[in-house]
């Protein structure tokens, strides 16, 4: 049997960008590569080496895969792992026991979405793992989706078992439900794929035939059997142009009802008019047949669409964007049976009414009102706002919002899609769908050509009229088909799929064609701030000690004494010390809600939190405070920082001539003071989702061209609504599928690559439209007085094509890092109204 | 070359097997995951005495 060592695999042949064990570099973990903390001595043996490792979680997953068989995971994967959360609790699965269907081999069969794949090797990884566990029948991992079909026989293995199996593995598996089961992106691709196999083929076979017909009679060909070539190329073409191209026809009649007009017109046009004006002259039995130049096209057009659906369906639909946020299975009290009985169950079965628990450190899984206890509430994910607010009996939670450190009961009022997590994605595809439509440059030259060509076409008929209506019919033929504008309608798709190429290796995923098209024309920049001008979580900004102390530390041990105690929290701040990774341990730890912790490091009883937790009075604006019997040991600040990069960035923005204005659910005394920091004139905080909508649709209406950046649950309708939308791919899942364009990466600097790509790609469009007008030019008046034949002008066509999508692929190959500003065309902008706050 | 009358239709058959092959297999959803068969050839499967076990 071979083994993966003695695998003949040269390093040339591994995947492009495989990540080998090798490459993992000193002082990082080998699992998810992320810094190693200092004194830490954790190791994992992996093909008789000892590799280090940054956390027990990191050890435990690393364990697992190497002593499954599984090991080659980390020679083929990609990307490191993320780091694993905290070990899923297994009863929290047990409520899907019995759950599944069973299908007609009476094996249980389930759905579930798998969270954190990145990469084909974890799909391998999942696949393979799942598969060695006695039962499992069947494992299909989706790794572009996450989406998972399992089947198992229910006498060995439960459902619960296989899902702690996953969470084992450091990814984490969300159960689907009926409602979230959507098919909807499967069928779509299913029925793109047959459409382009369709294309493809006939393409192939049509462009086969027309050589032949090349030759024509006037070299020996049978008549017979060149009018057979064009019968089998006009049965062979039909589908392709009426089964394969109905999409361009339905996007055109869908433009043309609402009086606008979008690409799909002129490409119908264009079609129709080669189809037709072929067909037509095959009946007559003269004239030029253009049948491979309409299958090429629409092959070659369903193909760049087919890579924009490809970036479209990865960023996951509004729905399944929601799951991360929610909890899987949910607690319920049972108020008609023993008192106080609780039963694990799918949140999907929850009812408005129905009275749960939330215990510390989950998140409320449907709007309620709380019944019972006391707690802290974070909503950052609805509201945008950074700080945790507390939460007392008879208020109001959002479900999505994380009950952070007390136990409470919650009386659920809304559930499932009534929630306001849910109304937030459904904000979404309403404000996608009535999003104004730009009427594109390049649309508005081909709409132009095409209304050129058909008055050239009417007075070529008439002046040939006189002359008898087949020959006046024959010379109009001839003007359509010479100048099927095939040059000028791959003129924009091929420049866009080349610059969205080039755009995906910078970590650029541009979802929506069109976006490239609008973005020379952005005048303005609507900005969230938490969690996009910054990082989205908080970081520590100055430490202070109280050298007045008895028993004084120095800075580390303070932060170690904090990190130790702030690792058994699940408040926000705590996040700030998780980097510092400590390895001391905190004894009798515990969390008074919204107040602080307590616990006892090298025999001192510490207390961290507030000024009035520790008992300080000398401090006004909210440190943290660590304090020990004695007094105070020192103060740190938490803030949320800027991104490494977002100065640079908002001043490549204004110098490309773009207003920045900053749009945040947050406190406005905070975003004010964000402004004033950054130098952005305007600012508008404590706005709701819908605000921000009408703030967007306000700067709209004053004859802005928006670019909306944002990462938020709450940004989701403005992401919607703007001509452009930018999403930060480490935000919420919900905010990246409503986006045009998703920035990968922790930088906001790619945003200006993004503008400058979009104009380079306009130039070259601009080339490629003015080839193609000049090639038709020059073309029309000779196919008008009927002096091009059919070999030359098919050959005259396939040539200007050649010439677009070179020019095109230059796209694809640009150095975009050395030019980072744009050289727009801004406008000067001085002394314009300022909006105000909604 | 009459013999175009008989192979051209036949080559048209042959297209419409192709085409027919192409859109059972999509049905099949055999291109719903593109990249795993690339990783799967590449590691070995689970030992032949361990599959036996459960099977």
């Amino acid at each position: 049997m071979m083994t993966a060592e003695t695998l003949p695999l040269p390093s040339s042949g591994r995947q492009a960008g495989a990540l080998s064990s090798e490459l993992i570099e000193d002082g990082a973990c080998f699992h998810c590569a992320e810094p190693i903390p200092a004194g830490l001595d954790l190791t994992v043996s992996y093909r008789n080496e000892a590799r280090p490792v940054c956390c027990t979680g990191c050890q435990a997953v690393a364990e697992l895969i190497i002593s499954g068989g599984q090991g080659d995971y980390y020679e083929y994967r990609d990307s490191p792992a993320a780091r694993p959360e905290l070990a899923a609790d297994a009863t929290d699965w047990q409520a899907f026991d019995g759950q599944e269907s069973v299908d007609k081999d009476g094996l249980a069969e389930a759905t579930i979405w798998i969270d954190g794949i990145h990469c084909g090797a974890c799909g391998w990884l999942i696949e393979t793992h799942l598969s060695a566990i006695p039962g499992v029948k069947s494992v299909g991992v989706d790794q572009q989706t996450g989406i998972t079909h399992l089947r198992w026989s229910s006498e060995y293995v439960q459902q619960s078992m296989l899902l702690e199996a996953i969470a084992a593995l450091g990814y984490q598996p969300h159960p689907l439900s009926g409602s979230e089961l959507d098919e909807s992106l499967a069928r779509e691709r299913a029925a793109f794929l047959k459409q382009l196999a369709v294309a493809g083929l006939g393409m192939m076979q049509v462009s086969m035939f027309a050589i032949g017909t090349y030759f024509g009679p006037e070299n020996g060909m049978d008549p017979a059997v060149e009018r057979l070539l064009y019968l089998v190329s006009m049965l062979v073409a039909a589908p392709v142009v009426f089964y394969s191209g109905v999409s361009f026809f339905a996007g055109a009649v869908r433009a043309l009802k609402v009086r606008q007009l979008n690409m799909d017109v002129p490409v119908s046009i264009a079609l129709l008019l080669a189809f037709g004006a072929s067909a037509v002259n095959f009946f007559r039995g003269e004239g030029p047949m253009y049948f491979e130049s309409a299958t090429m096209f629409v092959f070659l057009l369903l193909a760049a669409r087919f890579i924009a659906m490809g970036v479209r369906h990865k960023a996951v639909d509004a729905q399944r964007a929601l799951l991360p946020m929610l909890p899987d299975a949910v607690i319920k009290i049972v108020e008609d049976g023993p008192a106080g009985q609780e039963v694990s169950i799918p949140r999907a079965s929850l009812q408005p009414g129905d009275l749960i628990r939330v215990r510390p450190g989950d998140a409320i899984a449907a709007d309620g009102i709380i019944e019972s206890g006391a707690t802290t509430i974070n909503e950052a994910l609805m509201t945008g706002e950074s700080r945790p607010r507390a939460g007392h009996v008879g208020e109001p939670v959002l479900a999505g919002s994380g009950n952070i450190d007390g136990s409470i009961t919650v009386r659920i009022t809304r559930a499932g899609k009534d929630c306001t997590l849910s109304q937030a994605a459904d904000l979404l595809n309403r404000a996608r769908l009535s999003r104004p439509r730009q009427v594109l440059t390049a649309n508005r030259v081909s709409s132009v050509f095409v209304a050129c060509l058909l008055v050239v076409a009417t007075a070529v008929f008439f002046y040939w009229l006189p002359k008898g209506f087949e020959h006046a019919f024959s010379a109009t033929l001839a003007v359509l088909v010479v100048t099927c504008p095939c040059a000028l309608s791959l003129a924009i798709p091929a420049a866009l799929s080349a610059a969205t190429t080039r755009l995906a290796r910078d970590g650029l995923l541009v979802s929506r064609l069109d976006a490239l098209e609008v973005l020379p024309r952005i005048s303005c920049a609507l900005i969230d701030k938490t969690g996009t001008l910054s990082e989205g979580r908080p970081g520590i900004s100055a430490v202070r000690l109280n050298a007045s102390h008895p028993n004084a530390v120095d800075k580390a041990t303070l932060l170690d004494w904090m990190a130790a105690l702030e690792k058994h929290s699940n408040h926000p701040l705590a996040a700030a010390f998780r980097d510092l990774r400590t390895a001391t341990q905190a004894e009798a730890v515990s969390a008074f809600a919204g107040q602080g912790l307590t616990g006892r490091i090298e025999g001192r009883s510490l207390k961290l939190g507030s000024a009035a937790f520790t008992g300080d009075a000398s401090q006004a604006d909210e440190p943290l405070i660590l304090a020990d019997e004695a007094g105070v040991l020192g103060w740190v600040e938490v803030v949320d920082p800027w991104r490494e990069d977002t100065v640079t960035t908002l001043r490549g923005l204004a110098a490309a001539g773009v207003r920045t204005v900053i749009a945040s659910g947050d406190h406005d005394q905070r975003v004010q003071q964000a402004a004033a920091e950054l130098g952005i004139s305007f600012a508008a905080g404590e706005l709701k989702p819908d605000q921000k909508l009408e703030l967007l649709r306000r700067l709209q209406s004053e004859g802005e061209t928006v670019l909306a950046l944002g990462d938020g649950v709450n940004d989701s309708g403005l992401l919607g609504g703007a001509d452009v939308s930018v999403a930060m791919a480490e935000g919420a899942d919900l905010a990246t599928a409503g986006a045009d364009v998703v920035l990968t990466g922790r930088r906001l600097g790619p945003l200006l690559m993004l503008l400058t790509a979009a104009h380079r790609c306009r130039t070259i469009v601009r080339q490629n439209l003015s080839w193609a007008v000049a090639y038709n030019v020059v073309a029309v008046p000779f196919a008008a007085a009927g002096l091009i034949g059919p070999g030359l002008a098919a050959l005259g066509m396939s040539a200007s094509s050649l010439v677009v999508i070179l020019n095109a692929a230059r796209l694809a190959k640009m150095g975009l890092r050395k030019d980072l500003a744009p050289a727009g065309d801004a406008k000067e902008r001085s002394g314009e109204p300022q909006p105000q706050p909604a | 070359m009459k013999i175009l009358f008989l192979l051209i239709p036949l080559s048209l058959i042959l297209l419409s097997v192709a085409i027919w092959g192409f859109f059972w297999m999509v049905r099949h959803r055999q291109f719903e995951d593109m990249d795993a068969a690339a990783w799967r050839i590449l590691t070995d499967d689970v030992a032949p005495e361990d599959r036996q076990s459960h099977e």
